[in-house]
């Protein structure tokens, strides 16, 4: 008897979060018939897309212990460059180029200062957040863009056999680094810097250098984040990628990755942004108000750490 | 005159441990009582006994004459019981009055009373005879400076006890004389002191008994005056162990030649030795000689300027740890949890962690390769788990050793520097490590063990090099024919 119950404690803390998932579908799809069209899940996946793309970076940064805020509005950054140089002519390739580059500068800088010069990360990439957003302002005087190359709107848009390309790209860049992080040597470290900084460093191993990694990476994929967010919306307003942060670090915290670093999944990563935009999609075809969303929201978080706290609790 | 304290057949059991075996410890009101031991001998676990950090497995305590219940550090406070450790616990950031009243700041109508506080916080330094203004922020005194406000603040409440952990351990001469004035004062008012050291000439200025503690257990109480200092090494280190020496596997190529290597300890002056093929070179010494900061100096652990080191008769410069693991030297931490393992990884991933290149095919971690790898060490040092993929975490200390000792050899480090290889170790495991360390030596490694258990060194040691106050003050080679007692002695100063 107390055996069975142990189970389905132990059941409750690690699924918690996936049964949470599935109860809130069930509900939705009583209350809204139109939830559980193809249509609208094909939806809430293209939504999910972009932010789930950046969630991968920002799991690898989580996983060293770190964090990175500054990564949403890296987006709106990238988006602006792309409007500013889409009104001088400048290609699809190209667009897509300086986007990626965007991103990789900014990880490069926010690498830097974390890995190699140890500022603490949440004050680094509050820094190099602040200066994203400012350069956006600075660049557009404030002022969106609308006018991009004809079919730059494809990557964010286009379908392959039904399915949208954006949709599968994110597919396979999950797969890419689920392989990355748990098959490479680079991955490896990540993982044991964020379990203990000092013994890596005492094995010999450049610590600075695989932390800053981990932000490279996660300013490239922001970078890209911002491509796709940008091509899909064909729009890019120097406002864009405003909390994005937070939506990234709660798809990391939701899908079950310690904030202390050393413990997590990249796969697992890309629930908790699927979860966080079904219940965004879910509460508002049933015309809940957005006031109410964010509040759901949070408590969806809180209630995953809580979980999460629970198990290692009773582990321990 | 009544005890102050009275602690009786007190007992300590860690798993696998008897840390204290019914010790029996008092204190007169106005006494320095010293409490003498090795390392490891009972005296930090007695301390935090009644201090309330651990609660004895049996035993009385009585506090004046009453019975004393200390589960928590908040029932040693309210008894009176103050404890200056080592590590000051003054707070930098605030004032010399702020640290005095932490916890019981005076109130006037509702608000701090500023005025009222500096005023009795400088009556206390005053009553110490020691000048020192109320209003400076700790952080900018020094240490002596820094242990005298965690004295009176210990003083200013209710204050029956006062545990000094080796409170001169960095001061000087001077400092000490003021802090002793300190400690005469607080005999006056009839504190009852309880002062640890090792440094005989002090025990003898300031001491009044002396109760010498060794492996968990009392050996005796004295009037300190009754007692020779050459007695008082007798009694801590008790009758020499009859184990014989094992087998030196030295061989003639010096592997490695270390000159003038500077140390956090002792910058100026620098510490020189050689290592031999197959030698295990013990260094050992008190608490604070260095020995810790010698291995982290010539590891390039330690930042220290530019110095060099000698590995296989070419010189090379200590830039970096990386570096020196390129060159075939491991330095395994003390703070196995800390510094040597990732916890919460597997044993797998623990052991082949500095060798990723060897497990490495195309891009990917081949698997199969890595598991058989580590799984040769595990089955080769006989770690004890259901598997390798069990979390690091989860073993004991002994075996979390193993897989630290895997990771170098799977690194094919060549001068392995072990740093307290047995602290935390049951006795069982401890051979164990012993008996992986001899091997290692017999295999052709050079091994540098570091330690502070004398038993230890003498009899793992070909050549032991004693450390003191950041400096060599001996080497000894004849170890055959070596006494705990010479070495006991080299430590404390005695000659």
């Amino acid at each position: 008897m107390n055996k069975q119950k142990d189970f389905l404690r132990d059941a409750v803390l690690s699924y918690g979060i996936y049964i949470a998932f599935v109860l809130i579908c069930i509900v939705f799809a009583i209350l809204s018939p139109d939830f559980f069209s193809p249509g609208n899940l094909h939806n809430i996946l293209i939504q999910t897309a972009a932010i789930a793309i950046v969630a991968i970076g920002q799991t690898l940064v989580i996983l060293t212990g770190g964090i990175d805020i500054s990564v949403g509005r890296l987006m709106g950054l990238c988006g602006i460059l792309i409007g500013v140089f889409a009104g001088k002519g400048v290609g699809i390739a190209g667009l897509a180029a300086i986007s990626l580059l965007c991103g990789l500068a900014i990880g490069v800088v926010n690498g830097y200062l974390i890995g190699y010069i140890r500022i603490p990360a949440f004050i680094a990439t509050l820094g190099t957040q602040g200066i994203c957003y400012g350069m956006s302002l600075i660049i557009s005087q404030g002022m969106p863009f609308s006018t991009f190359p004809k079919g730059f709107d494809w990557m964010g848009t286009a379908k392959i056999g039904g399915i949208s390309f954006l949709v599968l790209f994110t597919v396979v860049l999950y797969l890419i680094f689920w392989i990355f992080a748990t098959g490479t040597k680079t991955g490896r470290y990540i993982y044991s810097i964020g379990g203990n900084r000092e013994a890596v460093r005492l094995s010999g191993i450049s610590t600075a250098r695989y932390e800053m990694t981990a932000y490279v990476i996660c300013g490239l994929l922001a970078g890209v984040g911002g491509l796709m967010m940008t091509s899909r919306l064909n729009f890019a307003s120097p406002s864009a990628g405003e909390n994005y942060e937070m939506e990234t670090i709660a798809a990391v915290v939701i899908g079950g990755t310690m904030m202390t670093g050393g413990s997590g999944s990249v796969l697992k990563t890309s629930i908790g942004a699927v979860l966080l935009y079904v219940l965004k999609n879910g509460l508002t075809i049933n015309d809940v108000s957005p006031y109410y969303q964010k509040l759901v929201t949070g408590a969806i978080i809180i209630l995953a750490v809580f979980l999460d706290t629970m198990k290692n609790k009773k582990r321990a | 005159m009544e005890n102050i304290l009275e602690m009786r057949g007190i007992t300590k059991q860690f798993p696998g441990v008897t840390a204290l075996d019914h010790v029996d410890f008092d204190l007169r009101p106005g006494e320095v009582h010293v409490l003498l031991g090795e390392n490891g001998a009972g005296k930090s676990t007695l301390i935090k006994i009644l201090a309330g950090a651990y609660t004895p497995t049996s035993g009385t305590i009585a506090i004046a004459g009453e019975t004393a219940v200390i589960r928590r550090p908040k029932d040693a406070l309210e008894l009176g019981v103050r404890i200056i450790y080592q590590e000051l616990m003054v707070n930098d950031y605030i004032s010399v009055t702020e640290n005095i009243f932490q916890g019981r700041e005076l109130k006037k109508r509702g608000f701090l009373d500023w005025k009222e506080m500096h005023r009795q916080a400088g009556a206390f330094l005053q009553e110490m005879n020691y000048e020192l203004d109320p209003q400076a922020k700790v952080g900018s005194l020094g240490i002596a400076k820094k242990q005298i406000v965690e004295i009176v603040k210990a003083v200013s409440g209710q204050c029956r006890i006062i545990v000094f952990d080796e409170p001169t351990a960095s001061l000087s001469p001077k400092e000490i004389e003021t802090l002793f004035d300190v400690i005469r004062r607080l005999k006056a008012r009839g504190i009852g002191i309880v002062y640890i050291s090792h440094r005989m000439p002090e025990l003898y200025e300031i001491g009044d008994r002396v109760t010498v503690l060794r492996d968990g257990k009392k050996i005796e109480t004295r009037e300190i005056s009754s007692v020779t200092p050459e007695d008082l090494v007798t009694m801590v280190s008790g009758k020499n162990v009859e184990e014989r020496p094992k087998e030196c596997h030295a061989r003639e190529e010096v592997v490695l030649e270390v000159e003038n290597m500077p140390t956090v300890l002792n910058r100026d002056e620098g510490i020189s030795f050689t290592l031999r093929r197959g030698e295990i070179l013990g260094i050992t010494g008190l608490v604070g000689a260095g020995k810790t900061e010698l291995a982290r100096s010539l590891c390039g652990i330690d930042n220290l300027g530019p110095r060099t080191v000698t590995v296989h008769g070419r010189r090379v410069p200590v830039k970096s740890y990386r570096e020196t693991v390129k060159n075939g030297i491991a330095y395994l931490s003390e703070d196995r949890r800390g510094e040597g393992l990732v916890l919460i990884r597997s044993i797998v991933d623990n052991i082949t962690l500095p060798s990723m290149d060897k497990v490495i095919k195309g891009c990917l971690i081949d698997r199969k390769a890595e598991k058989s790898a580590a799984g040769a060490y595990i089955e080769k040092l006989r770690i004890r788990t259901p598997g390798g993929h069990a979390l690091a975490m989860n073993l004991s200390g002994g075996n979390q050793q193993k897989v630290v000792i895997a990771k170098w050899l799977m690194r094919d480090a060549e001068i392995l520097i072990f740093d307290e290889p047995t602290r935390g170790i049951d006795v069982g495991a401890k051979e164990e490590i012993y008996r992986i360390i001899f091997d290692l030596a017999e295999s052709g490694k050079a091994v540098i063990m570091i330690s502070s258990d004398i038993d230890e060194i003498i009899r793992a040691a070909d050549r032991i090099i004693v450390l003191k106050d950041g400096r060599k003050c001996a080497e000894l080679d004849d170890v055959r024919n070596l006494t705990k007692d010479t070495i006991l002695n080299y430590s404390f100063g005695v000659s």
